[in-house]
């Protein structure tokens, strides 16, 4: 895994993130160092793209199926 | 009652997917994820309160079930690379944006908590009071997550110095060792 490779943990901030620990939910310790107005805006365009991409997806079957079940055992009820 | 809250659920329906698979790496596991979420919904559909946002109401019981049953299901499987096979195509309407396979790595080694903030509050479109209620932490919580996260992705999708930024776009995806996709 990428998390804990030679890539990361430039700044001042290393809380062993990559386990979860408890650290990583103070809400007080140091914010992360500034990040390169570019690259955060790269890093938010890819995000949206990511998230489009599945937004955009065709909805598989099972759904429909599922709610029509649903709505079955409903009416039986 | 139901048919108008059936057509609510089935109108979040891509949304859940899209939240699913950012939490859990997978489409196949978030097409799970989202099919609990459903049934779970279905049932406790009187507990909606109409007027406030199903958004939030299913994210919330989405992640919850996530992080009760799926987390440890998650790291199992975590086949990122496969996870979303075949989609990696060229996304019309956004300026420039990383190869998504890359970004979708990099977004997986995220700290469950920090990748769960990051994609509510820039991606899924809902605000940060909601992104707090739904997690059940502080505003400030939420906040300090999203500001870690992108830290992080940061120093995993780049490189050593702002420096090495050329002044395009195409330079920048150099000094990324990544692809950048202008399309």
């Amino acid at each position: 895994m990428a998390a804990t490779g030679d890539a990361g943990e430039a700044g001042p901030r290393n809380e062993g993130a990559a386990t979860g620990s408890p650290v990583e939910d103070g809400a007080t310790d140091r914010e992360p160092a500034p990040i390169d107005p570019r690259l955060d805006r790269l890093i938010g365009q890819s995000l949206e793209a990511h998230y489009e991409d599945i937004l955009s997806a065709p909805l598989p079957d099972r759904f429909l199926v599922l709610l029509a079940q649903l709505e079955a055992s409903e009416q039986k009820a | 009652m139901s048919a108008a809250f059936r057509d609510l659920l089935v109108a979040e329906l891509p949304n859940l997917r899209a939240f699913a698979a950012s939490l859990s790496g997978s489409m196949q596991l978030a097409d799970d994820l989202v099919q609990d979420t459903a049934v779970k919904a279905w049932s406790n559909q009187d507990k909606f309160q109409p007027g406030t946002s199903i958004r939030a109401w299913l994210f919330t019981i989405l992640r919850n079930t996530y992080f009760s049953l799926y987390r440890k299901r998650g790291r199992e499987v975590q086949d990122v690379d496969g996870a979303y096979s075949g989609r990696i195509a060229v996304i019309g309407g956004q300026e420039s944006h990383l190869d998504l396979a890359d970004f979708r790595k990099a977004l997986a080694s995220l700290p469950d908590e920090q990748r769960e903030a990051l994609v509510m509050i820039g991606a899924s479109g809902l605000s940060y009071e909601e992104a707090a209620e739904i997690s059940g932490v502080p505003v400030g919580t939420v906040k300090s997550r999203v500001n870690r996260a992108r830290a992080k992705l940061a120093a995993l999708l780049a490189i050593e110095s702002p420096d090495d930024f050329g002044p395009s776009k195409d330079a920048a995806g150099v000094a990324l060792g990544a692809h950048v996709r202008s399309d």
